[in-house]
């Protein structure tokens, strides 16, 4: 692992209340998190996506990631949980997810993001 | 607190009383649960002292376990520099030693038991080191098993309780047919658990010690294999389901269905039928029997007097009263003992005609059996959100009782 990777990493934590990583994001969470980001979030939350993605949100809120970097994000996390103030929303088959419970019925779009950013 | 995390404790405590780690200071314990429970008892014994237990749930502050004090965690910031010490036998150990940080504690933390071993906050070049160990181990332990079970759906219980398999095991059957997987292996952690399993039908187990299971569900997450699924509501850290419950309230048969299996509401659980004939069954007074559990490695005990209330009162109606137990656990006064076969529970309590239990997996196990149920849920919070135990563990079926203080057995 890159120090400097690491280092960014460590930096990013102690700046922001919450960081959510986002690598397959639809338009629609992109939608409902930039709404849902709008004023008291500023500085507070941090969302990390795949610079392919051109989610339309401003740097306060957005951070994009080159591929390098995006794996080593991935790696890093699906080696331990290095904070609890990271999490991944991944399409990933093998757990559970929060969206099941929107799939499902049991849960808005809204609640679900506004869940994942408590 | 099982058997396994209980000699790990000791033996933590052991090395720091050999250590003279408590030798001048004033002892503190965070966050009020069974562990920590266990841990003020074992410390009582020894002689120790432990001048309160920090706890962030309001509801609990002001109360008392063996009069150690339960304060807010801010209580702590009175002590003087040098002068205190934390002892944490909690899963969210890392959590609870990064808020009294950030408060401004400076003195030392200490983790009891590895609770969780996927947790460490930090980004330094020692720990990614030791945890890439961890990977390596797992990584290896899986391909292990996957040259095993060649072509098997792999489903990893990460937890050794009853409930999680029970509620696992109803579900699984839906989702291994929508996957179109004819050939699953279940990896629990410990024999209970692996006879949970065979409660709902003739599946592969393989058990796991936790440390293998948490380096082995840990490979699965770096692999991203395909062929493995972890059926869980909250562990390990990647999983997000319960993060739900900050928002609204949904009984974990709920999140079981819906969130870990991704199965539409109202999904009819399968039952586990595979019982057998309880061995000493002749010993118990057909439909005038009750068994009572009240031993649960993960919910606070309830106290003496509950049960002795019970006990009291079914005796006094002619009934015989036997306590379920395991391992070194007494029967309750009044009492004989009982130690049945997971498979040969549900049959021995259709024959006494009552169970009445703490709110346990034992109790998930027996959910659907033929005779009266009650269950007894100790009056707290799931976990650290604002739904009561009986909200989120309501059983269909049964009569749900929570016990606060001074509680008074009524039974109509």
């Amino acid at each position: 692992m890159e120090k400097e990777f690491t280092k960014n990493m460590q930096s990013i934590i102690r700046a922001y209340e919450k960081v959510l990583f986002l690598p397959y994001a639809s338009s629609e969470i992109v939608s409902m998190f930039r709404d849902y980001s709008k004023g008291c979030l500023k500085n507070k939350i941090l969302l990390l996506m795949k610079e392919e993605a051109d989610c339309g949100l401003n740097d306060i809120y957005c951070m994009y990631l080159n591929r390098h970097e995006y794996i080593d994000l991935k790696n890093l996390y699906h080696t331990y949980e290095f904070s609890n103030k990271f999490s991944i929303s991944s399409e990933d088959s093998n757990f559970g997810k929060i969206w099941n419970y929107v799939k499902t019925g049991l849960l808005t779009p809204e609640e679900a993001l506004a869940a994942l950013l408590y | 607190m099982d058997k396994a995390h209980y000699e790990e404790m000791c033996e933590n405590l052991g090395n720091m009383f050999q250590n003279g780690v408590f030798s001048g200071k004033r002892l503190y314990l965070f966050g009020h649960c069974n562990a920590t429970e266990t841990l003020a008892d074992v410390l009582l014994e020894k002689g120790i002292s432990v001048c309160a237990i920090l706890d962030n749930n309001e509801k609990k502050q002001g109360s008392a376990y063996r009069n150690i004090p339960i304060t807010a965690p801010q209580t702590i910031l009175s002590e003087v520099s040098g002068s205190s010490l934390v002892c944490i036998a909690a899963r969210a150990y890392e959590a609870m030693a990064q808020q009294l940080k950030n408060m401004g504690y400076t003195d030392s933390i200490y983790k009891m038991v590895e609770y969780d071993s996927f947790a460490e906050y930090s980004l330094s070049e020692e720990t990614i080191k030791r945890k890439r160990e961890r990977l390596e181990r797992g990584i290896t332990r899986f391909n292990k098993l996957s040259e095993k079970y060649s072509g098997y759906m792999k489903i990893f219980c990460p937890f050794n309780a009853l409930g999680d398999i029970c509620f696992t095991m109803s579900y699984l059957p839906y989702f291994l047919a929508a996957r179109e997987i004819a050939e699953c292996v279940v990896c629990v952690i410990g024999q209970a658990c692996a006879q949970t399993v065979r409660l709902f039908g003739d599946y592969p187990t393989e058990i796991f010690s936790q440390k293998e299971m948490d380096e082995t569900i840990q490979a699965v997450i770096y692999t991203e294999d395909k062929n493995s699924f972890i059926a869980h509501q909250d562990r390990p850290y990647v999983v997000n389901l319960h993060k739900a419950l900050y928002i609204k309230c949904i009984p974990l048969e709920q999140i079981y269905c819906c969130g870990v299996f991704g199965l539409p509401k109202g999904t009819k659980p399968y039952k586990p039928t595979f019982c057998k004939t309880y061995e000493d069954m002749e010993k118990i007074p057909k439909g005038k029997s009750v068994i009572l559990a009240p031993y649960a490695k993960s919910v606070t005990a309830l106290s003496n007097n509950v049960w002795e209330q019970i006990v009291e009162y079914y005796i006094e109606r002619g009934y015989k009263c036997f306590t379920n137990v395991a391992g070194d656990e007494k029967p309750l006064p009044g009492t004989l003992s009982v130690s049945p076969k997971l498979a040969e529970v549900q049959p021995l309590v259709e024959h006494a005609s009552t169970f009445i239990g703490i709110r346990s997996g034992l109790c998930d196990v027996l959910r659907y059996a033929d005779c009266e149920k009650i269950a007894l849920y100790p009056d707290y919070n799931y976990c650290d959100t604002k739904w009561k135990a009986i909200d989120m563990y309501a059983l269909e079926g049964w009569e749900n009782i929570v016990v606060k203080d001074g509680f008074l057995w009524k039974k109509n």
